[in-house]
């Protein structure tokens, strides 16, 4: 089981996500990584499409009988996680 | 940012001023009793809805849940399904004390356990009510979605809540692409909209529909289903919400079963805790007439005891033998946690503290034990009277912690308080305790104090295990208190005028339901010593009834811990034993079977 920490270190939207979406691919796919940490340290926003990036993780992860990890998350991302029920599918840490 | 810290802020001011008013409402519920002010189980009611719905808001799950739960018990005091008696109001501030703490540790992800504070709010939800609707505080109720792959699981419970406010439930069909990205909206702003039309029970992602990373379709669509309860009707939501009509369905023969149960709250109407505690003391009757020929054969065993003749020792070793061994039975089914009966201290200092506009609190720490209920009830008011002597001694404007350790060996219950800060108090102080000394000698305790520096300040009160209690009313006949058990008196009779009285066959007699019966004379034979008696206790022992004269009757029942009396006091027969009173008076118990006897 191998283990890897990622930090987009900026807001995860939809200007971002196909580049985010791109890397998180290759740590998943190419690298064969089952257990991600998304660092969300330095990231205040993430609209509709950031969150679809996510549970696409997830369910990638999942695939491979993998674990998705978020971690630091702001107050507010985490609120928002919890409201809608991601923390259901994976593990939302605060920061 | 999604959530500022000013909004945080204001939660955290308005909550902590809302949770201090619903103490003190909660404080005037409990002092009215059975005669419940509605209006002001509403506002509490209200209260804790804007806290949870904050709560919701700013994802603070545990502050949710405690605050969700302490309005469901609410909502049944306000639909008088359940009396706020003592008990209830003091889980109720339980649950209250902890969402304090959750709101001050807000910024360190609500980190507190509120399991105990939980189960034992969901357990007085569901003990209150009737066995149909019981099951609905742990019953799951499933809700399929529109599209048939995903349901909800909601408590039965907290739909009927939302259903007894006439609300209405509806599933809303969001895609978050679509109908959040697309109009430009962030997903928090979306949350908070919908918030402000309802309570959004619960939410789902149809997280198949998103793919994975390597699905050219992802992003393209992010269907996300919304539980939501609300006042408004279908087409009030449609517009606004500012959704199509196929976005909405609302839930109606899923749970056509609990809105049947709801729209009848009143009709489903059931026993209070009161009648609970009747039928209690319905269940606890053979125990108290156990307890009263313990008493009788305890009496007598005592006269037989010191009887010289030697042929009966082994009937005495035998009736001995039987006695010890109700006492036992009796002890034994008296037992309960003290937890049960002794949170009633930390209740009074609660209300101490309110009344003096102090900070304190209690540490009650006597894990599984459990000690006879009657020693329980004794031990609360001393107990009270002692830590608000420790409180006082103190001064400091933060919170005052006491810490009250129970323990138990084999023959006595050992009550320890202290600060639980021991730095607390800087100098040794002498705690006078006249009063509380003899409500505690009243029960053959004994209390000390120590102090040391490292230690500080310490009370210990050590009360013996096997106690004799008889249940009776205290009576003053010539300024002497006698306890007359209980179970041998069959009335009382207050108020009585001197013509009442008559002399029959050299008897003093009195005429009572168109009968004679004779009067016990206990120091005086003369008519006109009876004339003067106010009071007339009717007594039966056995098959045989008489009266007993006295100047006053309390007609307050107490518990008196007793001891007998025979070798001390030989030469009065009539005394079978005597208690000290919490006032710190000595009682004698009659012998009402030799008092019987004499009669006759």
């Amino acid at each position: 089981m191998s283990k890897k920490v990622i930090s987009p270190g900026q807001d995860i939207v939809a200007s971002m996500v196909p580049e985010f979406k791109k890397r998180l691919q290759e740590i998943i796919i190419e690298e064969g990584i089952t257990e991600l940490d998304i660092d969300l340290t330095g990231v205040e926003m993430v609209d509709s499409v950031g969150l679809g990036a996510f549970i696409a993780t997830h369910n990638t992860l999942s695939q491979k009988n993998g674990k998705l990890t978020v971690i630091n998350a702001s107050d507010d991302i985490y609120s928002l996680f919890k409201t809608m029920r991601l923390d259901q599918h994976f593990e939302i840490k605060q920061g | 940012m999604l959530i500022d810290h000013e909004t945080i802020d204001i939660y955290i001011e308005e909550t902590n001023q809302s949770l201090a008013e619903i103490e003190e409402n909660l404080l005037v519920l409990e002092n009215l009793g059975d005669n419940i002010d509605i209006s002001l189980a509403r506002r509490i009611y209200h209260d804790m809805y804007v806290i949870r719905n904050g709560a919701s808001l700013l994802s603070l799950s545990k502050t949710k849940e405690l605050s969700q739960k302490i309005e469901n018990v609410m909502g049944l005091i306000c639909t008088q399904r359940l009396t706020p008696n003592p008990e209830v109001i003091n889980i109720l501030l339980q649950g209250i004390d902890c969402l304090h703490q959750l709101i001050d540790l807000i910024h360190s992800n609500e980190d507190i356990d509120i399991d105990e504070q939980s189960v034992l709010l969901t357990g007085l939800t569901s003990a209150v009510l009737p066995d149909d609707i019981k099951q609905s505080v742990t019953e799951v109720r499933e809700i399929p979605l529109p599209d048939a792959k995903h349901v909800f699981q909601i408590p039965e419970f907290n739909i009927i809540q939302e259903l007894e406010q006439g609300k209405k439930i509806f599933i809303l069909r969001y895609d978050l692409i679509k109908d959040v990205q697309e109009k430009s909206q962030t997903p928090f702003d979306f949350v908070r909209f919908i918030q402000q039309h309802g309570e959004m029970i619960d939410s789902v992602f149809d997280i198949t529909s998103i793919g994975t990373l390597e699905e050219q379709e992802l992003g393209s669509e992010m269907p996300y289903f919304v539980l939501l309860a609300t006042t408004l009707s279908f087409e009030q939501l449609i517009k606004s919400l500012g959704v199509q009509s196929h976005q909405i369905k609302q839930v109606k023969s899923e749970i056509a079963d609990l809105i049947h149960s709801s729209a009848e709250p009143h009709q489903k109407k059931v026993a209070s805790t009161v009648a609970v505690h009747d039928r209690k003391t319905g269940q606890k009757k053979p125990m108290n007439s156990l307890n009263a020929l313990s008493c009788e054969l305890k009496f007598a065993m005592d006269c037989f005891t010191h009887s010289p003749d030697s042929k009966l020792s082994l009937a005495k070793a035998r009736i001995q033998s039987v006695s010890d061994g109700l006492q036992k039975i009796i002890h034994q089914n008296n037992r309960v946690l003290a937890s049960k009966i002794l949170w009633k201290i930390g209740r009074n200092i609660r209300d101490h503290a309110y009344q003096f506009n102090i900070q304190a609190k209690l540490d009650l720490q006597c894990g599984t034990i459990k000690i006879d209920q009657r020693i329980c009830n004794l031990l609360i008011d001393p107990v009270t009277q002692i830590i608000v002597k420790m409180i006082r001694l103190v001064q400091t404007h933060t919170t005052v912690q006491i810490c009250l350790n129970i323990s138990q060996s084999e023959d006595k219950i050992k009550l320890t308080l202290s600060f639980s800060n021991p730095q607390i108090l800087t100098q040794k102080n002498h705690l006078e305790f006249v009063n509380e000394e003899k409500k505690i000698h009243a029960f053959c305790a004994e209390i000390t104090q120590s102090f040391a520096k490292e230690t500080g300040l310490f009370i210990t009160i050590h009360v013996p295990k096997n106690l004799f209690f008889v249940p009776g009313y205290r009576v003053i006949i010539d300024d002497q208190n006698y306890i007359i058990p209980k179970f041998n008196v069959k009335d009382c009779l207050t108020n009585l005028s001197a013509s009442m009285w008559r002399e029959k066959d050299s008897c003093i007699a009195f005429d009572y339901n168109e009968q004679a019966i004779p009067v016990a004379k206990i120091s005086n034979t003369d008519l006109s010593y009876f004339k003067n008696k106010k009071s007339l206790i009717v007594c039966e022992v056995g098959n045989k009834r008489f009266g007993l004269s006295a100047d006053s009757v309390e007609i307050l029942e107490c518990d008196a811990v007793f001891q007998t009396l025979s070798k001390q006091l030989d030469s009065n027969a009539f005394i079978a034993a005597s208690c000290l009173l919490d006032d710190g008076q000595i009682a004698l118990i009659p012998d009402m079977g030799f008092l019987a006897q004499d009669i006759s």
